[in-house]
């Protein structure tokens, strides 16, 4: 089943492109890790590809009404606000919000889909307590929660892992493959080249606004366009239940 | 995602701190109200003011009920939920817990409308010139407003809009002080700015209460867009909220009910920008929660202020705006305090 495609969309800011006829699909059940240097378009891309931003082209998101988005594809900006001292309860159930039409409060499938969320990151024990006294790694969490009880098949996160530390980092990946595993998908951009290639189920390259490369991540980050993309080398390694990657500097 | 383990959680939604809090605001409300009915310069006791209220004998203790007192009481408390429920909204809108009604510039156009009313003697000819002037005026500045910051305006550009035009109306509000006729017509518009509720009868009840009403009702449709708008307007937009419509509905109905209230008691200051501060702590910070129990906690601060603006002093006039203002002041240091406590 086809989550997301997307067909030749490109965005301008001021007078600078900066995404390029950009063409792709997400099926069910996929990881799709984004990954480029900074200013290559990750952010643009996601939020062209939900209608957040004006753009040329078409995206099968960009077209429904806001509530009906909602219900297919949830956000994960990178800028992690939290404008009120709300507790952590009532800002992960802000994730409802699509499927509360008029004055309708919380049912019980939606507590039960927030109570969920809170199981799956490990945030029971702070349902009550109030999000913004909380660590930038718990807040970070927290938000992460918050899109997991939109319910939507699709996800689109943008830098989830940054400020969560290792074993958090990799809980989270897991947490993303489960989804896929239930049918769910995710697109997540990723500065952490090595845990973009050992988690994600497949990776786009983009450079400069253009998807150049767009497979698995073996092929993705072969070493001509580490050294063209990034202007660095990487290191494939044997590790117990797979490959690794390591981001290498380049050798003169 | 409903395994096994989320079904056997906890509620995560206990809702303990808010317990409570709507029967003291409540409590407070009414018993401002009350206060009201019973104070005022006739000396009436207790017990025959509130006789009085209810038995039109046609003694002057009735007339000073039902044609002063109560048409006051009735306005300071419309007054004070329309200044509480649009700090609030405010508040919400631009997550600030700094922003207030009058950022928009409405407070000061409304000013504006009634100073010209009374610089050019509209008022001596017509008495409902003054707050049908001021109404003008808070109309003129949401258009100019929305026609500044355009459908798709950020916050920011809206704050900026509200800043430009608050500066002219206070700019041609000094310069009509500064020409005006003559010093009876200059000290009449500063005694109007300060805010009163003084002398005001069922008419000004009548001219306000329905935009009160009406803009409030419409900020209240707006609860569920401000809650989501605490992940910021990226993520609000994504869930489904329509930003431009959420903006629309909270500026329209904060001109409403802060232009109706503007025109017909003058500027009553920081009720819109303290009272949600002072709620927030109570309610947990959700904006939705907090616009309601703004417009009871706005209603019995203004009802008190003004009880107790006509105790103080009772042969000097003083005036409602300036009662409040002076509230304002300690708020703040309060705040001062705890966030220096806080190691902020």
């Amino acid at each position: 089943m086809r989550l997301l495609s997307l067909k030749n969309v490109s965005a301008r800011r001021g007078d600078v492109d900066v995404l390029r006829d950009v063409t792709f699909e997400v099926g069910a059940g996929e990881v799709v890790g984004l990954v480029g240097p900074n200013g290559a378009g990750k952010t643009t891309l996601m939020r062209a590809a939900l209608g957040l931003l004006p753009h040329s082209g078409a995206s099968t998101l960009a077209g429904l009404s806001p509530r009906e988005r909602a219900r297919k594809a949830a956000w994960l900006p990178q800028t992690r606000e939290i404008a009120w001292p709300v507790s952590v309860a009532t800002l992960v159930a802000l994730g409802r919000t699509p499927y509360l039409a008029g004055g309708r409060t919380l049912s019980s499938d939606d507590e039960r889909a927030v109570a969920a969320a809170l199981n799956h990151m490990g945030l029971v024990e702070f349902a009550d307590r109030t999000a913004t006294e909380l660590s930038g790694g718990e807040q970070a969490r927290v938000l992460i929660a918050r899109v997991l009880a939109q319910e939507a098949p699709l996800i689109m996160a943008d830098e989830p892992v940054a400020g969560l530390d290792p074993a958090h980092q990799f809980s989270l990946m897991r947490v993303f493959r489960g989804l896929a595993e239930a049918g769910q998908s995710v697109v997540v951009s990723l500065h952490d080249l090595g845990l973009a290639a050992r988690h994600c189920t497949r990776l786009i390259l983009l450079d400069q606004g253009r998807v150049v490369a767009d497979g698995s991540a073996e092929d993705v980050l072969s070493d001509v366009r580490l050294s063209e993309v990034f202007g660095i080398a990487g290191h494939w390694a044997d590790v117990p239940g797979g490959r690794a990657f390591h981001a290498l500097e380049r050798q003169a | 995602m409903a395994d096994a383990k989320a079904e056997r959680l906890p509620n995560v939604f206990s809702n303990a701190r808010g317990f409570g809090l709507p029967v003291v605001l409540g409590a407070l409300c009414l018993l401002g109200f009350i206060a009201s009915l019973v104070t005022g310069p006739s000396a009436l006791s207790v017990g025959t003011a509130l006789a009085a209220l209810f038995v039109d004998s046609g003694e002057p203790a009735s007339v000073v009920m039902r044609e002063i007192r109560l048409p006051r009481a009735v306005l300071g408390a419309l007054v004070g939920a329309s200044l509480g429920i649009s700090g609030a909204a405010m508040q919400g809108l631009l997550r600030n817990p700094l922003a207030e009604p009058g950022l928009i510039g409405v407070s000061a156009s409304a000013a504006l409308g009634a100073v010209i009313a009374l610089q050019t003697g509209l008022v001596a000819s017509f008495a409902l010139a003054l707050p049908i002037a001021a109404l003008i005026g808070a109309g003129a500045a949401v258009a100019l407003l929305l026609l500044l910051a355009g459908p798709r305006g950020s916050s920011l550009v809206l704050i900026l809009a509200g800043i430009a035009i608050s500066a002219l109306a206070a700019a041609l509000t000094a310069l009509a002080l500064n020409l005006s006729p003559n010093p009876y017509a200059a000290s009449e518009i500063i005694f109007w700015m300060m805010g009163s509720l003084a002398d005001r009868s069922w008419t000004h009840v009548l001219l306000a209460g329905p935009l009160i009403l009406l803009g409030g009702a419409l900020m209240l449709t707006a609860g569920r867009g401000l809650d989501a708008l605490t992940l910021g307007e990226d993520a609000a937009e994504a869930l489904g909220v329509r930003m431009v419509r959420l903006r629309l509905i909270v500026v329209t109905g904060t001109a409403l009910a802060v232009g109706a209230a503007t025109a017909v008691t003058g500027a009553i200051g920081f009720v819109g920008l303290v009272v949600p501060h002072i709620l927030r702590p109570f309610i947990g910070g959700q904006p939705s929660r907090l616009l309601l129990a703004s417009a009871f906690g706005g209603a019995a601060m203004v009802l008190l202020a003004d009880v107790v603006s006509q105790l103080i002093l009772p042969d000097r006039d003083l005036k409602l705006g300036v009662l409040t203002a002076f509230i304002g002041a300690p708020v703040f240091l309060h705040l001062i305090f705890r966030t220096r406590r806080a190691g902020l």
